[in-house]
């Protein structure tokens, strides 16, 4: 892992708490990293400008403002724009993941996640993004 | 007395009476007349026309004779149809085959006979013209001569009847067909009015010959000036490219070919569906059909899939992850009853989740909706990679996988799908196999040029009434397997999905206490180029 795949901060934004919790109690103790969570689109773009994460979890299917307007908006600023995002969804189907990287998403993890894995699947789809 | 044997063509003659249609009909004038000249000609005082049927023989017509018929036997007709020319006995009492004949020695008291057989349209004769005299006698050259222009006359009208009478059953026969064909296109004319798809008959050539608008104008637009125009002119270009392509397809399975389009009637967005079936040599029907509602509701369906594929995976997200960090010690360590209980819960959200995946799998399936991408493949490193994903499973239960045989050029599919096939029926097969079981893979030649992949286990078998039922779906042979063996009873049902929608075929052979060989066929890739 390159140094710029060092993870210290990771936001998660998913509209379910169970899950935020479920997701924060992995990241943070399997993963051993800081957590900050959002449970909405704006939620998620003022803590993303505040705290400056690492890597952004975000859920695709969320009330008001989806996943992919979440990412079309932390694209417009400046302070958030280069922030890698990875999509958690429950839906699938090839097409869906494509669609998803067509986006600008670098990488796209399935729900249910297993709370075991998910810090490795983290780490493992960042550094495959940065692969050249 | 001898009697005369049958003709040498006596089924043919019997069957040319029966067509001539004389026998046992009333008298005629033109019959009668020709006994009358023959009787007056030859000076004699009888003279007939005798048909010689089965039997008997029966005069048609009849001057100097009241009797009707005679018994064949005694008939002197029945030798003359024997002879191609004039049959004449002058004298027969000096005849020993008609001295003692009961028509010589009693009435009609027969001594001098001559008979010209007849036979109409050269065939074989159905009679004679004959004149008969009660004392001895000899006709002369002219007297002769008279006879068998009359007989010709007789011939002459006989065949006409025949002729009129085939003429008359051809024309039967026509008219029967005329109506038969009558009754099927009024049969047609129904069906095609009761279906509410618009049709184009067309060429191969994509010129139309004729069209029927729908229920409703809307399904073929522009329907009055469609005949004799080319599919190219009636249609958008994609359109017109895709029901050239689909005739072509059509007119050489000689099976229904189809697809569905989105159109625009009357401004609003419609979806469509064209079917074409072969209906001669170089021409086919195309019936189109607005599937507009339809659509709408596999849309409406597949967004309800959606949703409940989200809903269910959502709870169980939160149910598989807080019993995963639980049993992990992530929230503080567990102990005894309390890990095994968590352990149990795990283990069913699990098993929950399978469920959920291989419905939406197979719901993904029945719906059409399941993407291939299909590639050559090696067989070889399929199987390798089949026994990979499978060999902790198959080393918790004890039960060793190999490769027995792996015979077979590259088929054609789509790799992460077939190694779910291989991947559902080796699981299958672990699940029925007992610890230190062997199963093994392999691969060989199918039919018609295919590619067999075989799973062959040694567990208990399944007996032959119940082979048909395997692949269906929830259905486990044995209503405990589910519990005992875990397994979502979906499995097989996949496999025989996506094998199909490979256009491959799946099968079973097995027998009680004989093991089970589960097997699938798939295409060949096509050379490269």
């Amino acid at each position: 892992m390159t140094a710029s795949t060092q993870i210290h901060r990771v936001l998660l934004v998913d509209d379910e708490p169970d899950i935020r919790r479920i997701g924060q109690l992995s990241l943070e103790r399997v993963g051993g990293w800081q957590v900050v969570l959002a449970g909405s689109s704006a939620e998620a773009l003022a803590a993303a400008g505040r705290e400056r994460p690492d890597v952004i979890l975000l859920d695709v299917m969320m009330p008001v403002a989806d996943g992919p307007t979440t990412l079309a908006r932390l694209r417009e600023q400046a302070d958030t724009a280069e922030i890698p995002v990875i999509f958690m969804t429950a839906k699938v189907q090839q097409h869906e993941v494509q669609r998803l990287l067509g986006l600008g998403a670098v990488g796209v993890i399935p729900k249910p996640f297993d709370p075991m894995t998910l810090p490795d699947e983290v780490r493992r789809v960042l550094a495959s993004a940065e692969r050249p | 007395m001898k009697v005369a044997p049958p003709h040498p063509q006596e089924a043919a003659r019997m069957q040319a009476l029966a067509d001539a249609a004389l026998l046992d009909t009333p008298a005629e004038q033109l019959f009668d007349d020709v006994v009358k000249l023959a009787s007056h000609i030859c000076e004699t005082p009888i003279a007939l026309i005798s048909l010689i049927d089965d039997d008997r023989q029966w005069f048609k017509a009849r001057v100097g004779l009241a009797a009707t018929e005679t018994p064949r036997d005694v008939a002197f007709c029945a030798h003359a149809i024997l002879e191609e020319q004039l049959f004449e006995v002058q004298d027969a009492f000096m005849d020993p085959r008609f001295a003692d004949n009961p028509l010589v020695t009693g009435e009609p008291r027969v001594r001098f006979y001559a008979g010209v057989p007849l036979a109409p349209g050269g065939g074989p004769p159905l009679g004679t013209l004959c004149a008969i005299d009660h004392v001895p006698r000899q006709l002369t050259p002219a007297q002769t001569e008279a006879m068998q222009a009359l007989a010709r006359q007789v011939e002459a009208d006989i065949e006409l009847r025949m002729a009129a009478r085939r003429t008359a059953a051809v024309n039967d026969e026509l008219q029967r067909a005329a109506r038969a064909l009558h009754e099927t296109e009024a049969k047609t004319r129904a069906l095609l009015a009761a279906n509410p798809d618009g049709m184009i008959r067309v060429a191969r050539d994509g010129t139309v010959l004729d069209r029927k608008v729908g229920r409703d104008r809307a399904i073929l637009p522009g329907a009055e000036r469609m005949i004799g125009e080319r599919v190219a002119d009636c249609f958008p270009p994609r359109l017109a490219r895709l029901f050239m392509l689909h005739l072509e397809r059509a007119l050489a399975s000689g099976g229904v070919e189809s697809f569905e389009y989105e159109d625009t009637a009357a401004g609003a967005h419609c979806d469509k569906e064209l079917r074409i079936v072969a209906s001669g040599p170089d021409e086919a029907l195309a019936l189109i059909r607005d599937v507009t509602e339809r659509k709408l509701a596999e849309r409406a369906k597949d967004e309800f899939v959606a949703t409940v594929s989200h809903e269910l995976r959502t709870p169980l997200t939160s149910i598989r992850g807080s019993l995963g960090l639980l049993e992990h010690g992530v929230a503080g360590p567990l102990g005894g009853e309390a890990l095994e209980l968590v352990q149990i819960a795990r283990h069913n959200a699990e098993r929950l989740l399978l469920v959920i995946n291989d419905i939406l799998d197979l719901e993904k399936m029945s719906s059409g909706k399941l993407e291939l991408t299909l590639r050559p493949i090696d067989p070889a490193r399929l199987v390798a990679t089949a026994v990979r994903a499978i060999c902790g499973m198959a080393g918790q239960a004890g039960v060793e996988v190999g490769v027995a045989a792996c015979v077979g050029g590259p088929v054609l599919g789509d790799e992460a799908r077939l190694i779910q096939v291989l991947n559902n029926l080796l699981s299958n097969a672990i699940k029925f196999s007992r610890r230190g079981d062997r199963i093994d893979l392999s691969v060989g030649p199918g039919s018609d040029g295919r590619t067999r992949f075989c799973v062959r286990d040694r567990g208990p078998g399944i007996a032959p009434e119940h082979h048909a039922r395997v692949f269906g779906r929830f259905q486990q042979v044995d209503a405990s397997d589910s519990r005992e063996r875990g397994g979502t009873g979906l499995g097989l049902a996949i496999v025989k999905s996506i094998v199909e929608e490979h256009g491959g075929v799946v099968g079973l052979d097995s027998a009680p206490g004989h093991g089970s060989t589960f097997w699938f066929e798939l295409r060949a890739a096509p050379e490269p180029a």
